[in-house]
């Protein structure tokens, strides 16, 4: 439960970094430029003199809700197809699992970069192309999970009893697939936290002078030899919060997992 | 009463698992003995805990976690419940073999028959390729497969549910053990492929002097097959003797349940179920196990009271504190 | 009239196809199968792993959809009506499972799988809905404590009576039961058929009871079908099958039955 513990506790400095954050993020001290830590900047300042600290508060909020949105836009692909795929089989099956293989096989950053080429630079594009390459993890999941629900007893008597198809997925499929479903929520919500930082880093993804903690690692890279220490913060907090999240995912998936009494039972 | 030493002794195995935290017995004071030779029904319902001391004969209970709390389990000298993991490889296959419920399952689906039987030779008998390639075939045809050589070079896939479970019996007494243990080989099979597979064991049993330990839910095929009779229910042996005394004269009322819920063809009445359900581990009655469900059931007595197993004529007991003051029915010969 | 006449039914499946999907490998589950139910009887169809009952059972409530053949229920033609019909042909027609373990939602609380047929054909608001599934669980056997229990809490023989309210729900006349108590210990199986056998009388139930557990068979059946390889080889009265067997399978399988007396007792007696 330390993942879930160090998750809240970056909620809480998104959600209140106006009260935390000391100070003004965007402001720039241009004579106090690339200092190391010091009592006036706990994590020392960047090019333009901006408190590291406050950007690295600040950031918490734009690279949660970018990972977010990666993540809602991946579910709201893959999940719905997953089911169809998975539930009807067949023909469906085949073309939605063909589809969503290509998007597979494509490198993601690449297909992210092309989508942003298009759609237009800006977070919001940038984590909806993260989204688009995302999706097929969702449908893979779901389907799979789908597959081996459908096999279940209490599909079939759904329908013996009448139930109509739209009533079995929604209703006596999807409940029982949820649980690897927010398995795969939760981690993939720390790769897209990784890939918001790289595409940023990348120049792609947050707007300059917005603070987000990839556009600090192209600040702390590009000034390496004045300023080694800025890449510290955001790289040690990138690399926790994937952990985090990958941990609370191993733990629901421990949580959600077993059902059945140990063997114990059947004797 | 004979004073040769049996060839499988049982005392007082207890059993635990970590259920919920806790070490809980899930088998509890067990006691039964197998002679030379002798055929042995272990006869009990899901709960009954049947699988878990079968499993606890060769050391298979400690790869779920559980562990042998309290007792004895006596054999060729030793105590199978004090072995550690190599003594037990030592003896599994080569003194005890063992067959499973599900004959498809238990076969490696990537490698020949023959292979997995030869196997098993090279490692416990040191044979050369050849010699155990041929031992296999021979093996086979022992257990009745039909054109031993040239199936021996088949995958697992292409063997019905019954010819699995021969070649299962073939892998068993591949190196000549002195017990077999059987956990529900038949349960899964047709009725007319179980026929075949009890007339095997029982031909096999003849011609080689095996012991064997057949457990089942199923008490037709416990009839056809067991001298003696060892009836478990809840984790504990409620009553052991003789098949002809178990199926005639129980002397413990879950057997005469048990008796009575098969179907009888020409019984008009309904058909007779014990009420209520087997208390699941660590949730026991207080008294004896079985009372909720009992129809002779004391109050003050049997639901403060646990019975040990008591002597209830030569060489048989029951777990019951009522014995001899109650008529029990067993089957009604026609 | 009967209740059920099937005739000549028939299915089969693609058990292997090439890499273009045209199929290879073909295994007729079921072929020529005709029998008659009436009204309040229990017609067994009996037979050995994979000899196509469970196929035909399904057949009949076009679970599955059949390749040939008829099935009449009450007159009407089962195999032409539309999906909407046929959701309302599945209140005369229900079935109850193999594995009582799978055949309720283990997320939903038995009053609510109870009451779902309820909401599904009728729209029956939820109190009505409430007071006919405690009616249904007493006449199961169990009190109202058992509308919000969750299947996992259950044993099996538990979980059986509760899909066995969950097929009345609808009032059908006839329930296709899939080896009912196969899964069930021995002591506990009477609980199930016992209660069958009483809403047979009560309701004028008919029922499908497939099994390869002949024993069981000889004691409920008022008529049996004996199937091998997807066919029928012989039909009868429940007396005739087993006194006086014809076909030489049934006899093979009546022949392998074990009988619950010890050997030495059966030579005993013969001596």
């Amino acid at each position: 439960m330390a993942g879930l513990a160090f998750l809240l506790f970056l909620l809480v400095l998104a959600l209140f970094a106006g009260w935390i954050a000391p100070q003004d993020p965007l402001a720039q001290q241009l004579a106090l430029r690339l200092k190391p830590p010091s009592w006036q900047h706990w994590l020392g300042s960047d090019d333009y003199g901006r408190d590291q600290l406050s950007r690295l508060i600040y950031g918490t909020r734009a690279t949660f809700l970018a990972a977010l949105e990666a993540v809602a836009i991946g579910v709201v692909l893959g999940v719905p197809l997953g089911l169809i795929a998975g539930y009807f089989g067949g023909l469906m099956d085949i073309v939605l699992s063909r589809l969503m293989d290509a998007l597979m096989s494509t490198p993601a950053l690449i297909l992210a970069l092309t989508i942003v080429a298009v759609l237009g630079f800006g977070l919001v594009n940038a984590m909806a192309a993260v989204g688009i390459v995302i999706a097929p993890r969702f449908f893979r999941v779901m389907r799979s999970a789908t597959q081996d629900v459908r096999q279940e007893t209490y599909i079939e008597a759904s329908n013996a009893l009448g139930a109509s198809t739209g009533r079995i997925l929604f209703h006596h499929v999807l409940p029982n697939v949820l649980s690897p479903l927010v398995v795969q929520v939760s981690v993939t919500l720390g790769a897209a936290v990784n890939a918001e930082a790289g595409l940023s880093f990348l120049g792609v993804g947050v707007r300059i002078p917005d603070p987000s903690w990839g556009s600090m690692l192209t600040t702390a890279a590009s000034n390496i030899t004045l300023a080694p220490h800025l890449v510290w913060a955001p790289g040690i907090m990138i690399a926790v919060t994937v952990l985090a999240f990958t941990v609370l995912g191993d733990g629901l998936r421990q949580a959600m997992g077993t059902r059945r009494l140990p063997a114990a039972e059947e004797a | 009463m004979t004073s040769r030493e049996p060839l499988l002794d049982v005392q007082n195995l207890t059993i635990e698992f970590p259920l919920s935290g806790r070490w809980t017995p899930v088998v509890q004071d067990v006691s039964f003995s197998i002679e030379a030779g002798q055929t042995v029904g272990l006869v009990g319902e899901s709960g009954s805990g049947k699988t878990v001391t079968s499993l606890a004969l060769l050391g298979l209970i400690q790869a779920q976690g559980a562990r042998i709390a309290n007792g004895s389990i006596r054999f060729e000298g030793g105590d199978l419940a004090k072995f550690s993991e190599s003594e037990f490889q030592r003896i599994r296959g080569e003194r005890i073999g063992m067959i499973f419920q599900q004959p498809t399952r238990s076969l490696n689906p990537a490698y020949t028959v023959g292979e997995q039987i030869a196997e098993t030779l090279r490692y416990h008998r040191g044979l050369s390729r050849r010699a155990a390639w041929n031992r296999a075939v021979e093996l086979l045809d022992r257990v009745r497969i039909p054109q031993a050589a040239r199936r021996a070079a088949e995958y697992p896939h292409m063997f019905s549910g019954g010819m699995c479970q021969r070649v299962m019996i073939a892998m068993a007494l591949a190196c000549e053990p002195v017990l077999l243990i059987a956990d529900e080989p038949t349960t899964a099979l047709d009725v007319t492929v179980q026929a075949k597979i009890l007339d095997l064991l029982r031909t096999i049993q003849s011609e080689t002097g095996i012991s064997i330990l057949f457990i089942s839910h199923d008490l037709a095929v416990i009839a056809q097959m067991c001298a003696k009779v060892v009836v478990m229910y809840a984790g504990q042996v409620v009553e052991c003797a003789n098949a002809e005394q178990v199926f005639v004269t129980p002397m413990h009322p879950y057997t005469e349940g048990l008796l009575s819920a098969i179907p009888r063809p020409g019984q008009s009445s309904e058909l007779v179920a014990i009420p209520g359900n087997v208390p699941p581990p660590g949730t026991m009655p207080t008294g004896c196990r079985f009372h909720p469900r009992c129809d002779y059931h004391i109050a003050g007595r049997c639901d403060s009271i646990a019975p040990g197993p008591r002597l209830a004529g030569a060489e048989r007991s029951a777990r019951c504190l009522r014995i001899g003051e109650v008529n029990l029915k067993g089957i009604v010969l026609a | 009239m009967s209740l059920l006449e099937v005739s000549g039914l028939g299915k089969t499946f693609v058990t292997r196809r090439s890499l273009l999907g045209i199929p290879t490998a073909r295994v007729e589950a079921v072929r020529d199968v005709s029998f008659t139910v009436e009204p309040g009887e229990t017609l067994a169809l009996v037979g050995e792993s994979g000899t196509g009952k469970s196929t035909a059972g399904r057949l009949v409530l076009r679970l599955i959809e059949p390749d040939a053949g008829s099935v009449r229920c009450e007159g009407t033609n089962v195999l032409a009506l539309s999906r909407f019909e046929l959701r309302a042909m599945r209140r005369r027609m229900q079935m109850v499972f193999q594995d009582p373990y799978s055949s309720l939602d283990p997320r939903v609380p038995i009053g609510r799988s109870i009451g779902e047929p309820m909401l599904i054909h009728f729209g029956t608001p939820r109190r009505e809905r409430e007071r006919k599934t405690t009616e249904l669980l007493e006449r199961v056997g169990f009190g109202a404590d058992m509308l919000v229990r969750y299947p996992r809490e259950l044993s099996g023989g538990q979980l059986q009576r509760v899909a066995i309210a969950r097929a009345l729900t609808l009032g059908p006349r006839l329930i296709v039961c899939d080896e009912p108590v196969a899964a069930l210990d021995v002591s506990v199986r009477a609980q199930v058929l016992n209660l069958m056998a009483e809403l047979q009388r009560d309701l004028g139930i008919a029922y499908i009871f497939i099994s390869h557990d002949l024993a069981l068979v000889e004691v409920i059946a008022h008529r049996v079908a004996v199937m091998r390889a997807g066919s029928i080889v012989e039909m009868g009265g429940v007396r005739d099958i087993f006194g006086r067997p014809q076909h030489a399978y049934t006899r093979e399988l009546l022949a392998a039955i074990p009988v619950p007396v010890p050997r030495t007792v059966q030579m005993g007696a013969r001596s």
